[in-house]
C-alpha cells in the first residue's frame, strides 16, 4: 500500500523520509561547526583539475584521474552528511586507485588487460596489488628512492614503517568494519555530526591528499617541473600539508 | 577584480547574439530554419547564458552544444545544469587542442565558436594569451580540416600587465605548417607588446591573418572591452564572421 502523503510504497517512504532529515541536519551542523575545514578540503580536491591537465597526455589518466578526485569528493560529501565510516572507505580507495595510476601510467599493455577486467597478470607480479607486496614496486622508484633518501625517517613514504603503509592500515579498518570505526554506535544510529568523528576523518583526508600529491610529483617529477610555477606552489602549499615534506619535494625537484 | 561571470551578459547581448544573428542572415534558408546548429562554447557553471540565449534565439538545440570546462568539479555542476548538452574537458582547452588525442576532435566541425577563456579561471602568468592563440589557429585548422565552409568564431580573454610576445606568437604560428603559407607577419607591432590597445589590435589582426592561412576571409565586428580593475586588467572579446575566400 503507498503512503496517502507521498505515493510512495511504505518502507522507501520511511527511508526517503529519515534519510533526507538526517542528511539535511548533518549537513548544516557540519557547515556550522567546520565550514573551513570544509572548503580546505575542496580547495585540495581541485588541485585534481592541475593534474588531468599536467598528465592529459598518459593513456591511463582520463580513466583513473576521474576516479582519483571523485573519490576525494565523495569523502568530502560522506563527512559532510555524519557518515565517517564511508568517509574513510572512499579514502582508502582514493590512495589505491593512485597507487595503481602510477604503476599503470608507464605499463600500458598492463593498463589495457586491466580496463578489460582481465586480471590474471596480477599472479605474476606475486601479490594481489600492482603496487606489489610490501609496495614493492613503488619503492623501486627512482624518485621514490631518493625522496625516502633525503626525508627523516618519520617523513618516510613506504620504508621502514612508512606513511603510506601505515594510513592504509587505518582506512582499512572503516573498509572492514573493526569496532572502533563502526558507523553506528549504541549511543548514535543515525548519522550526525560528531566532532571527534570528524576531526579524525579531516586528519585522514589531510594525510592521504598529501601522500597522493607526493606519490604523483615523484612518479611524474619532469612533466611537474614543466608545470607553471603557480601551478607548483598551489600542490605544494595547498597539496603537501608538511613544510619537511615541501623542503624534501623542492630539493629533489630543484625548484 | 570584478567578477569575470556576472560581465558575461553583456558580451552575450552586445557582441555575441548580434553577431550570431547577423551571420544567421547568410546561412542557407535550410540551415537557418533548422535550428541545428553545432555549438562549441568554452563556459562556465556560474555563468552559461549564452548557451540558453542562443537556444532561445532558434540556432541550436541542447543535442548539438558542446561545453567545455576545464575543471573536475565545475563539470559536476554543469551536469546538473545542461545536459543533454555533452560536457567536456577537466583540463585546459589550450592545451589539449594540440594533443593528438583531443578529446572532441571527432565532434568538429562546429558553426559557432565560443572560445571565452575568461570563462576558464585562467592563471595570469605570461605565456597564457599566446597559448590561447595558438589554440584558436588549431580550432580554425579544425574547421578546415573537417570542411566547414563557414562559422561564427568568438574569442574573449583577459588582457592584464604581462606582455605579448610577438616573435613566440609568430614562432608557434609558423610551426603549424600549411603548403603554400609564406608565414606569419606581425611586424606593424612592438616585439614585447605592452600597451592593451595594441595587444588588442594585435588580437583582431591574428584572427584575421590566421583566416587567411586557412583560406578563410573573415568580416569582424567591434571588439568590446570591460575594464576588470584600476590597474589596466581587461576583459577583450573579438567576434568574426567566417567564410572560405573561394565561397
Amino acid at each position: 500500500m503507498e503512503s496517502k502523503n507521498s505515493g510512495l510504497p511504505p518502507n522507501l517512504e520511511t527511508m526517503l523520509v529519515s534519510w533526507q532529515r538526517w542528511l539535511n541536519k548533518s549537513w548544516n551542523d557540519t557547515l556550522a561547526q567546520s565550514k573551513q575545514e570544509i572548503e580546505d578540503s575542496l580547495t585540495k580536491a581541485a588541485l585534481f583539475d592541475i593534474w588531468s591537465n599536467c598528465l592529459q597526455d598518459n593513456h591511463a589518466s582520463g580513466t583513473l584521474i576521474p576516479e582519483i578526485f571523485i573519490d576525494c569528493y565523495m569523502s568530502i560529501h560522506f563527512a559532510c552528511w555524519g557518515l565517517y565510516k564511508y568517509a574513510n572507505s572512499c579514502l582508502r580507495s582514493q590512495l589505491e586507485t593512485a597507487l595503481r595510476f602510477i604503476f599503470f601510467s608507464t605499463h600500458q599493455v598492463e593498463f589495457g588487460w586491466w580496463s578489460e577486467g582481465n586480471e590474471s597478470y596480477r599472479s605474476r607480479l606475486g601479490s594481489t596489488d600492482v603496487w606489489g607486496s610490501g609496495y614493492s614496486y613503488l619503492d623501486q622508484l627512482d624518485n621514490v628512492k631518493r625522496f625516502e633518501e633525503i626525508s627523516p625517517e618519520n617523513r618516510r613514504l613506504f620504508a621502514g614503517t612508512g606513511r603510506v603503509s601505515k594510513i592504509h592500515r587505518r582506512l582499512s579498518t572503516y573498509v572492514h568494519s573493526s569496532v572502533d570505526s563502526l558507523q553506528t554506535k549504541s549511543e548514535q544510529f543515525s548519522p550526525a555530526y560528531n566532532r571527534d568523528n570528524f576531526y579524525r576523518w579531516y586528519d585522514n583526508f589531510k594525510e592521504i591528499q598529501s601522500c597522493i600529491n607526493i606519490l604523483l610529483i615523484l612518479g611524474f617529477l619532469e612533466k611537474f617541473r614543466g608545470i607553471s610555477s603557480l601551478n607548483q606552489s598551489s600542490v605544494m602549499n595547498t597539496g603537501i600539508e608538511n613544510s619537511i615534506d615541501r623542503e624534501s619535494i623542492k630539493t629533489l625537484a630543484g625548484i | 577584480m570584478v567578477d569575470i561571470p556576472t560581465l558575461k551578459d553583456r558580451l552575450i547581448s552586445e557582441l555575441w547574439l548580434p553577431t550570431i544573428r547577423k551571420y544567421g542572415t547568410i546561412l542557407p534558408a535550410r540551415l537557418r530554419k533548422s535550428g541545428e546548429l553545432k555549438l562549441l562554447t568554452l563556459t562556465s557553471e556560474r555563468n552559461f547564458h549564452e548557451i540558453t540565449e542562443i537556444e532561445q534565439a532558434g540556432f541550436t538545440t541542447r543535442k548539438n552544444i558542446t561545453a567545455w570546462t576545464y575543471s573536475l568539479p565545475k563539470k559536476l555542476r554543469l551536469e546538473t545544469e545542461i545536459l543533454p548538452a555533452r560536457i567536456v574537458g577537466t583540463t585546459r582547452y589550450e592545451d589539449s587542442i594540440p594533443s593528438p588525442g583531443f578529446s572532441i576532435k571527432n565532434d568538429f566541425p562546429f558553426q559557432i565558436v565560443n572560445l571565452d577563456f575568461s570563462s576558464q579561471d585562467p592563471n595570469l602568468e605570461g605565456g597564457r594569451v599566446e597559448k590561447e592563440i595558438r589554440a584558436l589557429e588549431h580550432t580554425i585548422k579544425m574547421q578546415k580540416d573537417t570542411g566547414e565552409e563557414s562559422f561564427v568564431i568568438l574569442y574573449s580573454t583577459v588582457l592584464d600587465s604581462a606582455c605579448l610576445n610577438r616573435q613566440n606568437i609568430v614562432q608557434v604560428s609558423d610551426g603549424i605548417v600549411l603548403m603554400g603559407w609564406s608565414g606569419l607577419t606581425l611586424a606593424e607591432f612592438s616585439a614585447s607588446i605592452s600597451i592593451q590597445e595594441e595587444k588588442m589590435r594585435c588580437i583582431e589582426a591574428l584572427m584575421s591573418k590566421l583566416c587567411s592561412k586557412y583560406g578563410y576571409s573573415s568580416s569582424r565586428t567591434l571588439p568590446l572591452v570591460m575594464p576588470l580593475d584600476e590597474a589596466g586588467t581587461c576583459l577583450d572579446s573579438v567576434s568574426a564572421i567566417i567564410q572560405s575566400s573561394g565561397g
